[in-house]
């Protein structure tokens, strides 16, 4: 690279955006939010972000698996926060399962 | 009005972090390959990723800056950059290194250390991902057994 | 695909080595043929290397767009009692220079090793992704 021959160059070099190239997915941006209304709010909230996790690694593992670029970490990472997420709803089932067994053992 | 630092339930600062420095490590090694497996072509020109944070923490701050969030201005003729341009990823760029005398700049001993560097970076942080996620397993099992 | 397709990248570079390193031995083998089966002396042979755009599917590599022969001008050396030499007594020897061939073998038998370092590295950064959250 000649510095001369870019100094040259220069008055014609015409300013673009440079744009990430498509295999580098931008970062997701940090997000605002109100606190939630009350617990049903956020059960449903979550329910909603649990089903998405499941998609969005179905989706992945389905484009990964027909040939299509994906990177493999980002499957492996979205393969694994789906199981926690239905590891987290079996839990929480099985909590409201001991709840409602509990209640009805309940003497009135 | 929070910030969301987890996006879920099932999420950690440090798994957020720890994945997009993956990512990073993985796009600088395509750049790395690609660069040694031209290593003799004569005027190439070595790529590489900007010097920069592996990880930027998620911050109000940082999203002001990145134009993710609109710009507090206090004259109306201030300008403030649209709300919705995503935070830019780092773009790789040729790097200018001093020539050899067929024109190409890669050095490979250079490029095998850089790899190098990056293959360890990597498997720590994968190391590092993988304790979070067996943390998160035993948060939500509490402890008990599968 | 981000690493596994990596791996098709450094294998450019392997092919584009290997290929470089066929046409020196050929150089090195013809260093003195005065006359090949078309009549002239060989000339050297040099493989044009050029960078593949990288895209999602291929990110970068090398390929060789052609093998040209070198233009540069053959060595010229006077010896009336060959049998291809001309009618003032001129032979004309191949323009290889053996130094130059065994320093270019060098640079390809180098990078060949550095890709294959790539290819090693990329695979391994593939198997620690696989062991992420097994127990």
């Amino acid at each position: 690279m000649e510095i001369k021959g870019i100094v040259r160059e220069l008055p014609r070099i015409q300013i673009r955006e440079i744009e990430p190239p498509k295999w580098l997915q931008p970062e997701s941006a940090p997000t605002e939010s109100a606190p939630y209304a009350d617990f049903g709010a956020m059960l449903r909230e979550v329910i909603g972000q649990v089903n998405d996790a499941q998609q969005h690694a179905a989706d992945l593992a389905q484009r990964f698996a027909r040939g299509e670029p994906v990177d493999e970490q980002t499957l492996v990472l979205a393969m694994e926060r789906a199981n926690l997420a239905f590891q987290l709803t079996l839990q929480v089932r099985n909590k409201v399962l001991e709840a409602y067994q509990e209640i009805m053992r309940l003497q009135v | 009005m929070r910030i969301d630092k987890y996006r879920t339930f099932w999420d950690t600062p440090t798994l957020q972090a720890s994945e997009r420095a993956m990512n990073r490590a993985v796009a600088r090694h395509k750049l790395l390959a690609h660069n040694l497996a031209n290593a003799n072509t004569p005027r190439f020109v070595r790529w590489d990723l900007p010097e920069g944070e592996w990880t930027p923490a998620p911050s109000l701050q940082r999203a002001r800056q990145a134009g993710v969030l609109p710009l507090r201005t206090t004259d109306p003729r201030h300008i403030s950059l649209p709300p919705t341009a995503q935070p830019q990823p780092a773009a790789p760029t040729p790097q200018p290194t001093p020539m050899r005398t067929d024109g190409s700049t890669i050095d490979p001993e250079y490029e095998l250390a850089q790899l190098a560097e990056n293959e360890l970076r990597y498997a720590m942080l994968a190391r590092i991902a993988n304790s979070q996620i067996r943390g998160l397993q035993t948060a939500i099992r509490e402890g008990r057994g599968q | 695909m981000g690493l596994i397709s990596t791996l098709r990248a450094s294998a450019s570079g392997l092919s584009a080595e290997r290929l470089r390193m066929d046409l020196i031995a050929d150089n090195l083998a013809n260093a003195n043929t005065t006359r090949t089966p078309d009549g002239q002396p060989y000339r050297r042979k040099v493989a044009i290397f050029e960078p593949i755009t990288p895209t999602p599917r291929m990110p970068g590599g090398v390929r060789v767009v052609q093998i040209a022969a070198d233009p540069s001008p053959p060595r010229i050396v006077y010896d009336p009692s060959h049998p291809d030499a001309d009618p003032n007594g001129y032979v004309t020897y191949p323009n290889v220079d053996i130094v130059h061939e065994m320093v270019d073998m060098i640079t390809a038998s180098r990078a060949y090793e550095a890709n294959i370092q790539a290819f090693n590295a990329a695979k391994g950064m593939f198997l620690r992704t696989l062991d992420i959250g097994r127990v």
